[in-house]
């Protein structure tokens, strides 16, 4: 708690998200005999203890390999599914209190952008009903204005002719173009926080860093708090002022991008770097592999969680616990040696 | 501009065996439905008044001959297929109208209602369809809409477990999560997002269901459950014609029985290529 309070200082005003130890935790699934002798149930620990804050108009971007949890912060920040534990704030809102109506009232002000874009439009709903949708929903303006807007929305997405998009369905658009769509939806409500859960992972290269364009402008001109996820650390360098490194639900490093670019301090946040390719055939560099496959969230390292695929492991990783180190004002890590 | 389209489609349709197969079913429900609607026009005497001598076989002027009260037997086909068609509808419609909503919302909800309600839907599918109609319909008494609705009882769990089935899978889909993340209550998700995308199976077991219907009530009449006579049924008259059969008066058990296997065969065929019309990537997971 100390570290989020830190890392706010002097500018707790602008903070537009505050997450404060958030768990999720899922109970692991046992044969009904076993469930019934064990008395303490074993727990995957998805996201264990994560604190950190996102002020207006800046985008926290989390990256980590697949399994570390980055996707169930997204989703248990904004209630898609229940965190275990924690407190969120979105815009001075306490979210974890709110009632099941108040939720659905309160998530105007803040959305979520999927990785694919055809499975998170219905395919029997034009694009245009699903991207007025919200507005209905939540009893913004009259019809004449929704739809104005929505052709509003449609020309700043660069889904042009929007009229005639208005009106077609998901499977007549490209990749591109749904993800343009599902953009449209998350910012028609004008909303203080995007959660973008790797959305520009299933779009081909060409692709992708128009949509990445149009997410910066789009942060740019509605002052966007933005929680960036992917694991493309260059996607994350291009959108995020900040940058925090996940490892099995815990964040193992946290800094300014240009800052984890330079002087990464965390042993797997430097592998994370030495594995970005670099396009110059005549560049050596040291390339740092780590050992092993990530483990198993069933059955977690004690002490650092890391250290079993570390290259730096000592005898003393065994009982360190994970909370972060301040490197200097801004730069936090969770390794006490290195 | 709809011929057009209408043509490209036939195209499309003939250009595997299941649109040969959806065009027959259709072109059979087609003379059936001409039948029951027109029947007072096409039918050449009343259905329920002798109008020649008894058990004269087909001849001119009696094309199906006539049975032992002397009723036309081609009138009596013709007529009951009014009473196919509305029973089946009928009961095919509160089927639906019970089953789809119930297997919606439990699908929906899931957790512990969804195990009761399902054991309960599956301890009625697993009885005989027609056994449990003929326990319903001894109960319930004769008429059109007791009988209608023994059939109904019978089919509801039919749609329960295809709704349900769909809507549990469908509601993990991820534009169902956005719904949910713009706020929709679970009632417009319900009806916007999970409803549209299980209807297209829907209306396939509708129409199969039709078919199965038909039969049920035949096999309801058969038993003398069904429709009072002389209201003319096409299995009231089968049970009728059976006991001619060996002074070989053919006639009354044939064609009442083909009008029967004429249909059902319409129904399913049609069905079995509205399937393959509706939802075009069952042919590729088979």
């Amino acid at each position: 708690m100390l570290i989020t309070e830190k890392l706010g200082v002097g500018c707790m005003a602008d903070n537009v998200v505050v997450v404060k130890n958030l768990k999720k935790y899922f109970p692991l699934k046992l044969p009904w005999l076993e469930a019934f002798l064990k008395k303490e149930k074993p727990m995957v620990k998805a996201v264990d203890d994560l604190s950190f804050s996102i002020k207006k108009g800046e985008a926290l971007g989390l990256v980590g390999e697949s399994g570390s949890g980055k996707t169930t912060v997204g989703r248990s920040i904004i209630r898609l599914i229940e965190p275990t534990d924690g407190k969120i704030e979105i815009g001075k809102k306490n979210i974890i209190n709110l009632t099941e109506n108040e939720l659905r009232k309160e998530r105007r002000n803040f959305q979520i952008i999927f990785q694919d874009p055809m499975a998170s439009l219905n395919p029997y709903m034009t694009i245009g009903k699903s991207v007025i949708h919200p507005l209905e929903i939540h009893n913004i303006g009259t019809p004449k204005e929704r739809k104005e807007r929505v052709l509003e929305i449609f020309e700043k997405v660069n889904l042009i002719p929007a009229k005639e998009f208005f009106n077609r369905y998901p499977k007549q658009l490209s990749g591109g173009q749904r993800q343009r769509v599902v953009i449209a939806r998350a910012i028609i409500t004008n909303p203080k926080f995007i959660v973008s859960d790797e959305a520009t992972a299933m779009l081909d290269v060409s692709v992708r860093s128009q949509v990445l364009q149009l997410m910066l402008e789009i942060k740019k001109e509605y002052d966007l708090a933005f929680l960036f996820i992917t694991h493309d650390l260059a996607s994350a360098k291009y959108i995020c002022e900040n940058i925090a490194v996940m490892y099995l639900g815990k964040i193992v490093e946290i800094a300014p991008t240009k800052e984890l670019f330079e002087n990464p301090h965390h042993p797997y946040t430097q592998i994370l770097m030495s594995s970005i390719p670099v396009p110059d055939p005549n560049f050596k560099k040291k390339k740092i592999i780590p050992k092993g496959e990530i483990p198993s969230p069933t059955n977690m390292p004690t002490g650092c969680r890391f250290r079993t695929r570390c290259p730096y492991a000592k005898k003393e990783c065994e009982d360190v616990d994970m909370s972060l180190q301040m490197i200097n004002e801004r730069h936090f890590s969770a390794c006490p040696f290195f | 501009m709809i011929s057009e389209k209408l043509g490209k489609n036939i195209k499309q349709l003939i250009g595997d065996s299941s649109g040969v197969m959806f065009l027959i079913g259709l072109f059979l429900l087609v003379i059936f439905i001409i039948m029951a609607v027109f029947a007072p026009y096409i039918a050449p005497y009343s259905p329920i008044k002798p109008t020649g001598a008894q058990l004269l076989p087909p001849q001119v002027g009696h094309i199906m001959g006539t049975d032992n009260l002397g009723y036309d037997v081609f009138s009596r086909v013709i007529y009951g297929s009014r009473m196919a068609f509305s029973i089946a509808f009928i009961a095919t419609i509160i089927a639906a109208a019970i089953g789809i909503p119930t297997g919606l919302i439990v699908g929906y909800v899931g957790g512990k209602l969804d195990s009761v309600v399902t054991m309960i839907m599956d301890s009625i599918y697993t009885f005989p369809g027609l056994i449990l109609a003929i326990a319903i319909a001894a109960m319930l008494g004769q008429g059109l809409i007791n009988i209608s609705l023994s059939i109904a009882v019978v089919y509801i769990p039919t749609y329960y477990r295809v709704i349900r089935s769909q809507v549990a899978t469908i509601k993990s889909e991820l534009y169902v999560e956005g719904a949910k993340a713009i706020g929709a209550k679970p009632k417009t998700i319900l009806s916007k997002y999970i409803l549209p995308n299980v209807l297209p199976s829907t209306i396939v077991v509708l129409s199969m269901n039709i078919a199965d219907a038909i039969m049920t009530e035949a096999g309801l009449s058969f038993l003398g459950l069904g429709i009072a006579p002389p209201t003319p049924d096409w299995g009231y008259d089968l049970s009728k014609g059976q006991q001619f059969i060996l002074q070989n008066d053919w006639w009354l058990v044939v064609f009442p029985g083909l009008a029967i296997i004429l249909i059902v065969l319409g129904f399913s065929m049609f069905s079995e290529g509205l399937n393959e019309y509706l939802n075009p990537n069952i042919g590729e997971k088979r």
